[in-house]
């Protein structure tokens, strides 16, 4: 063989292999040396399947005939076939076969291709990828959080104060544009200070808790409940019709719920629950907080528990 | 004897008949273009021997030989098709066909065919 | 192409098979069944007024993979397997088998290389069959990958050294998820010719 192009094949970084039409090797470049740890001698007129019995697949079997046969070209990515041009764990090669004749005899070219930094790179950028993907995640969960600190109270669940601002604006927006009757409730559960002195925080925590659970379960998707300090709620109801507070104050006051216990003991709970409305106690938030609030007041000061009273509602049942 | 060709392709059942037709004389040849027409011919013809495509419109080749099976459980099947996956095989041969033939079919094949259906 | 049904006949066989094998090479390499549908051809001939974008795949993002061969000798011209790019990168997914929930249609080299490996085994397999018909032996290159949009794949394929294109219709089905692409054929018309004569010929041939 002619010397020049000989010693060319042995400075080029891929493996080459030459075969003769019987599949033997005919030569074997300096890098399959590298690739294989096995030099041309000892594989010099050796079946390329004993050489790499890695290749002894039907389908590499098929492509080669094709190769031979019909002059077509192949090629093997390294990515589909770790099996098959993995000569050496530590590679990652591609494979591409094309047949040649050279003095009217025919022969096959297979060459590896070493793309092992390729696999590498793209690995670690994947990993890079999967790296971020996870920050930005928790990222996104702590902003939850912060987001829930400030607009949600955290015993409860329940909206907080500022969020509840923010909504009852939007919903005095939306009653004003389109002439809707609003109704707000100012709870306070009655004797709460009494109940902490005498079981402890935890208990009234309990009383708090179990009090925002059956506000939330007894009003509609639409209405607002939240949490406006200590034993305090405000409810909103956006869109008044047909006396629709009587029925929320009853449903509130014949709640089931409406005890816990503790060490075998009955604690009842009892509201007292004062009623502004909109537009006619007022046109600002804050005005119709005020007005429920004073009407939670004279609430109070009737006799017995569960009262509730309605700054100007005269046709009210519930709480003459 | 009587052969029904079932295949799509009217070049497919052409090739199939003319190089089937030189081996096995005295034989009639009837052909259909798709499993639906396949059925009803099989059912009329009751051939004695049923080549089948698999890829064909409206009821494929595995369905139809389920359903003449299912009529009649000894029927002789010869698949010819394009489809050369070894699982597609497996499964076919499981349900007792005579023979799993690629497609292409030329004479070499044929002849192979021929000799299945004279020493039956 | 349907003033000779039996030649459109005798090419949707001829695809059918060819499309066969290559699904048989894949499936043995990925390890897989595949299962096929019934493959269409059409004729077009781009000097005639047709619409090519009517006929490629349809694209939401815009972006179309392709991968190619080219062959000479007696037939002459280019092959070319279509795909919509994140139907590529389903393919991809499923044959590196690696529930890999990338749906990302930014490739990387090793995608590249997977994608031309792919269309390799299945234009070398259509533009092999042809040759294996027509009994005749054709030359071929290595195949390329590009992406496309698809107004410049319109324009890459209307070229008028190869005015005639068949396209093919394929459906490939691997583990329920629907791959549908679309294979081109470039060919000049002194290939188209001599396809056409072949056809003719093994037409004739069948009613001696």
């Amino acid at each position: 063989m002619n010397k020049i192009p000989y010693n060319l094949l042995n400075e080029i970084s891929e493996g080459i292999i030459v075969l003769n039409e019987k599949l033997e090797i005919f030569f074997w470049n300096y890098y399959m040396g590298i690739l294989t740890g096995v030099q041309e001698e000892e594989v010099l007129n050796k079946d390329v399947f004993q050489v790499l019995p890695n290749l002894n697949v039907p389908y590499f079997h098929k492509t080669i005939h094709d190769v031979v046969d019909k002059g077509h070209k192949m090629f093997f990515s390294a990515a589909m076939h770790k099996e098959l041009v993995n000569i050496n764990k530590n590679y990652n090669l591609n494979l591409k076969a094309s047949g040649f004749i050279n003095d009217g005899e025919r022969y096959l070219l297979l060459e590896f291709i070493d793309v092992t930094n390729q696999f590498i790179q793209i690995n670690r950028l994947k990993d890079y990828v999967n790296e971020l993907r996870q920050v930005n995640k928790e990222l996104i969960e702590k902003e939850k959080t912060i987001r829930d600190l400030a607009y949600y109270d955290q015993l409860t669940g329940l909206a907080n104060r500022t969020l509840f601002y923010d909504l009852a604006e939007k919903c005095l927006e939306i009653a004003n544009r389109n002439h809707i009757v609003l109704c707000l409730m100012f709870l306070d559960i009655d004797k709460f200070k009494n109940i902490n002195d005498n079981f402890g925080h935890k208990v009234g925590d309990k009383v708090i808790q179990k009090v925002a659970d059956l506000l939330s379960e007894v009003t509609k998707e639409d209405e607002i409940v939240a949490r406006y300090g200590g034993d305090e709620f405000l409810i909103l109801m956006p869109n008044l019709t047909n006396y629709g507070h009587e029925e929320l104050i009853a449903k509130i006051f014949n709640n089931k719920n409406k005890s816990i216990f503790h060490e075998g003991q009955e604690i009842k709970i009892s509201f007292s629950i004062g009623v502004s409305f909109y537009p006619v106690d007022g046109t600002s938030i804050d005005k119709l907080i005020t007005v429920a609030d004073h009407a939670m007041y004279v609430a109070k000061a009737k006799e017995g528990e569960d009262n509730c009273y309605c700054n100007s509602c005269e046709l009210c049942t519930i709480c003459q | 004897m009587k052969i029904l060709v079932v295949d799509d392709s009217v070049f497919s059942q052409k090739i199939t008949c003319n190089l089937m037709k030189g081996l096995l004389t005295d034989t009639e040849f009837i052909v259909a273009g798709d499993g639906e027409e396949g059925l009803e011919k099989y059912k009329a013809i009751q051939p004695d021997y049923l080549f089948v495509d698999l890829l064909m419109p409206k009821i494929d080749g595995k369905e139809l030989i389920r359903l003449v099976k299912e009529i009649d459980s000894t029927a002789k099947i010869i698949v010819i098709s394009a489809d050369v996956q070894k699982n597609v095989r497996e499964e076919l041969e499981k349900a007792d066909i005579l023979a799993f033939i690629n497609k292409p079919l030329n004479e070499d094949k044929a002849k192979l065919i021929s000799a299945l259906i004279k020493g039956e | 192409m349907s003033e000779d049904s039996l030649r459109n006949d005798i090419l949707k066989e001829i695809f059918n098979i060819s499309v066969g094998k290559a699904a048989g090479l894949l499936s043995e390499i990925i390890n897989r069944t595949i299962i096929l549908t019934v493959p269409q051809v059409d004729v077009l001939n781009i000097n005639e007024e047709i619409q090519l974008e009517d006929y490629l795949p349809k694209v939401t993002d815009g972006a179309l993979m392709v991968s190619s061969i080219s062959f000479h000798d007696i037939l002459k011209g280019k092959a070319n397997l279509i795909f919509p790019a994140h139907k590529m990168r389903t393919f991809i997914n499923l044959c590196m088998n690696e529930n890999n929930e990338n749906d990302d249609t930014t490739f990387t080299d090793i995608d590249y290389d997977i994608i031309k490996e792919i269309g390799n085994i299945i234009l070398n397999s259509i533009v092999g069959e042809v040759g294996n018909f027509l009994d005749i032996r054709l030359d071929y290159s290595l195949p390329e990958v590009k992406v496309f949009t698809q107004l410049n794949l319109k324009k890459n394929l209307e070229n008028k050294e190869y005015p005639h294109i068949l396209i093919l219709y394929i459906t490939f089905i691997i583990d329920e998820t629907e791959i549908e692409g679309v294979i081109l054929v470039n060919l000049t018309l002194n290939s188209l010719n001599e396809l056409m004569k072949n056809l003719d010929r093994i037409e004739k041939k069948l009613y001696e």
